[in-house]
């Protein structure tokens, strides 16, 4: 697959991101070698090969049956893999019991224990090692001062909201200096505003804490927002590994480009720098893919009008669809290269086009992205 | 235009408001009026008549049948009614536990058949389960065959006809209760939270001893008190499985009625009886209000 070439790549631009400031204590890195988990005869993992690198913040992404949820249970240690290895820095611990693994881990419900209060839950990871009273009291005022909830050390769990769980989970996962943090659609049960606030602080706390952090969401936005590299899976392969930008720029394959906003994609044949859609249109592309390939073309690329450079190519479409949505105008084409949707940022030159205007369109070859066609 | 328009659909919106609001009120007497009648003549006047009775009823009010209820041939009967009820209810929780335990947390077609049995064991006649007891536990009955069979005893058990058979039949009858009051507390323990436990370095035995346990005792509380109400007042099970040697207060109620024909008395041991039960229920409510507070409680 073009997974190897891309995960590589990524590797450079994730250290050049993390590397700008001085690490501090922190996690290990976590590697994945060829693990896979089958279920009967189905592959809910399959040869997952990933190497997450001490104090890295990557998103697992996927919608839902992509094998995700496995993937962090294989982490956890709650499911055993059926082959390949899992590592901790460089310990195996594919056949370690979840309670030595000293992972630490967010749920997606909190998990908090209601028959304690927030100081015992913070507490109960330090209370299992056996830690000195002392030494529990100094470690939960700190994991809980981290995540401001220092004053709320004596509530019951039902008496705090959503947002207030959220922390006393965060705090009670760090209390016990893990050596990397799982988190499990951790900020799913929020209302938006508190969401984007949680991320800023997940993100902030994961980086002064230098911690490993693997975070399992189906949210594109948050995996975008929070992560040095974002793994994309689909039915329990990975799909791509790579820095936000490129995941939108140049998506790996048509399952990539569709998952990370509206994607134009076109089939046909590539060669020396001309993509032949399977109705006969030719288009300049560039990127030197020869063979079956599909053109994504992201419909903000898409521009009305005259053209601007010699060799941009321009087409003819009938509008069959406008719609506003916010700050942005969508239109939907028909074209000869099938259905084609653009969106245009609103201002006071363009106007709503009529339905079934014929309109000329096109975009810059350079911002077409090619990929080989599975 | 519009600002009228908003105003008259408000208006419009508290006047039926009020509308159905009243309507509500109407409908919650309507239905309420057959259950409080229902509960006046069937439990508070013959409530009140026990009351009235176990005072002396015409010929009171006094407190004799109370004094005659000293007599220590009612206080062995009611030591011995709170022991067997206590055993009882030991067994039934040391029993259903890893049962409700298992049909809780195990999902298959066997934890659903068991259910099921359970279930079906619930509505089966008391007296029919009762019996078959006899079948099975007496001289030359199932479980005698086989311990002989085995060598294990020479001469046949006595199973039945004492208070053996007595804790037998009544554990099996019981068993259920509890069995279904643990089940669903245990069903609605999230079973993240021992995951979480286990994530955050607990071994599986400490998850179960802090984490697990707690928050399903409050089922085990509720289902003990249950079965130890119903074992107080059991009537069948001991006075066939008994043989006579092991008379409960209930049997002595009975007694009182047909034998020595002196209802004063069996009112006032059926209202100790209540008594006893109702100061059970104020404890359970006590300890359920202190296992709410438990973490804090504890610390």
């Amino acid at each position: 697959m073009t997974l190897s070439t891309s995960a590589a790549s990524a590797g450079t631009s994730a250290k050049g991101d993390s590397g700008t400031g001085p690490t501090v204590g922190g996690g290990v890195g976590v590697s994945f070698d060829k693990l896979s988990k089958k279920y009967g005869n189905t592959h809910a993992v399959d040869g997952f090969d990933l190497t997450v690198a001490p104090s890295e913040f990557l998103s697992i992404l996927g919608p839902s049956g992509s094998g995700k949820t496995t993937v962090l249970m294989l982490i956890a240690g709650f499911v055993s893999p059926t082959s390949g290895r899992l590592l901790l820095g460089d310990e195996d611990i594919s056949r370690i019991p979840p309670y030595k693994r000293n992972i630490g881990v967010v749920f997606q419900n909190y998990a908090l224990f209601p028959h304690l209060d927030v100081r015992r839950n913070v507490a109960f990871p330090l209370e299992v090692r056996g830690l000195s009273q002392d030494e529990i009291r100094r470690k939960v005022a700190w994991a809980l001062d981290r995540v401001h909830m220092g004053q709320f050390a004596d509530r019951r769990i039902s008496q705090l909201s959503g947002g207030q769980q959220q922390r006393v989970a965060l705090a009670r996962a760090i209390v016990f200096e893990p050596r990397a943090l799982l988190m499990d659609e951790p900020l799913a049960a929020l209302d938006r505003n508190l969401r984007v606030d949680m991320q800023h602080e997940i993100r902030s706390l994961q980086r002064s804490l230098g911690q490993t952090v693997i975070y399992v969401t189906h949210d594109q936005e948050e995996a975008l927002n929070l992560s040095d590299r974002v793994a994309v899976m689909n039915h329990g392969r990975l799909q791509q590994v790579d820095a936000p930008k490129n995941l939108y720029l140049r998506p790996a394959n048509p399952f990539v480009a569709g998952f990370f906003g509206e994607a134009n994609l076109i089939r046909g044949s590539a060669e020396s720098g001309v993509f032949t859609t399977e109705h006969g249109v030719r288009l300049p592309v560039t990127g030197n893919v020869s063979g079956k390939a599909v053109l994504c073309v992201r419909p903000e690329m898409v521009v009305f009008g005259e053209p601007q450079q010699p060799d941009f190519p321009m087409l003819q479409g009938k509008v069959v669809e406008t719609r506003y949505r916010g700050s942005v105008l969508h239109i939907v084409l028909d074209t000869p290269l099938g259905q084609i949707r653009s969106v245009q940022h609103i201002n006071t030159t363009n106007t709503e086009p009529a339905e079934g205007t014929i309109m000329q369109f096109g975009w810059d070859p350079e911002l077409g992205h090619l990929m080989v066609q599975e | 235009m519009n600002s009228t328009a908003t105003t008259d659909g408000t208006a419009r919106g508290r006047f039926r408001g009020a509308d159905w609001e009243a309507q509500q009120r109407r409908v919650t007497v309507t239905v309420l009026i057959l259950p409080v009648i229902l509960m006046t003549v069937l439990f508070l006047v013959p409530l009140g008549y026990l009351v009235w009775l176990s005072f002396g009823g015409p010929n009171g009010p006094n407190i004799n049948s109370y004094k005659q209820l000293t007599a220590p041939v009612y206080l062995n009967l009611a030591y011995f009614t709170l022991q067997l009820a206590f055993f009882v209810t030991v067994a039934c929780a040391v029993i259903a536990y890893p049962l409700a335990y298992l049909l809780a947390n195990i999902e298959s077609a066997i934890s659903r058949f068991m259910i099921l049995s359970l279930l079906i064991s619930l509505s089966l006649s008391v007296l029919a389960r009762t019996y078959s007891w006899i079948i099975i536990l007496q001289r030359n009955g199932v479980v005698n065959d086989i311990l002989q069979g085995a060598g294990l005893t020479s001469q046949p058990l006595s199973l039945v006809y004492n208070q053996t058979g007595v804790y037998i039949g009544m554990i099996h009858i019981l068993l259920p209760y509890m069995v279904m009051t643990l089940y669903p507390t245990m069903r609605a323990i999230d079973s993240s939270l021992v995951r979480s436990a286990l994530s955050l370095g607990a071994t599986p035995w400490t998850a179960f001893r802090r984490i697990y346990f707690p928050l399903s005792l409050s089922g085990l509380v509720s289902g003990s008190i249950l079965v130890f109400m119903m074992a107080i007042g059991f009537f069948v099970t001991p006075a066939i499985l008994g043989g006579g040697q092991a008379n409960t207060i209930v049997m002595a109620i009975q007694n009182q009625v047909q034998v020595l024909v002196d209802l004063p008395l069996a009112a006032a041991t059926s209202v100790v009886l209540l008594l006893v039960s109702l100061l059970i229920l104020v404890v359970y409510e006590k300890i359920a209000g202190v296992e709410r507070i438990f973490g804090k409680g504890r610390r």
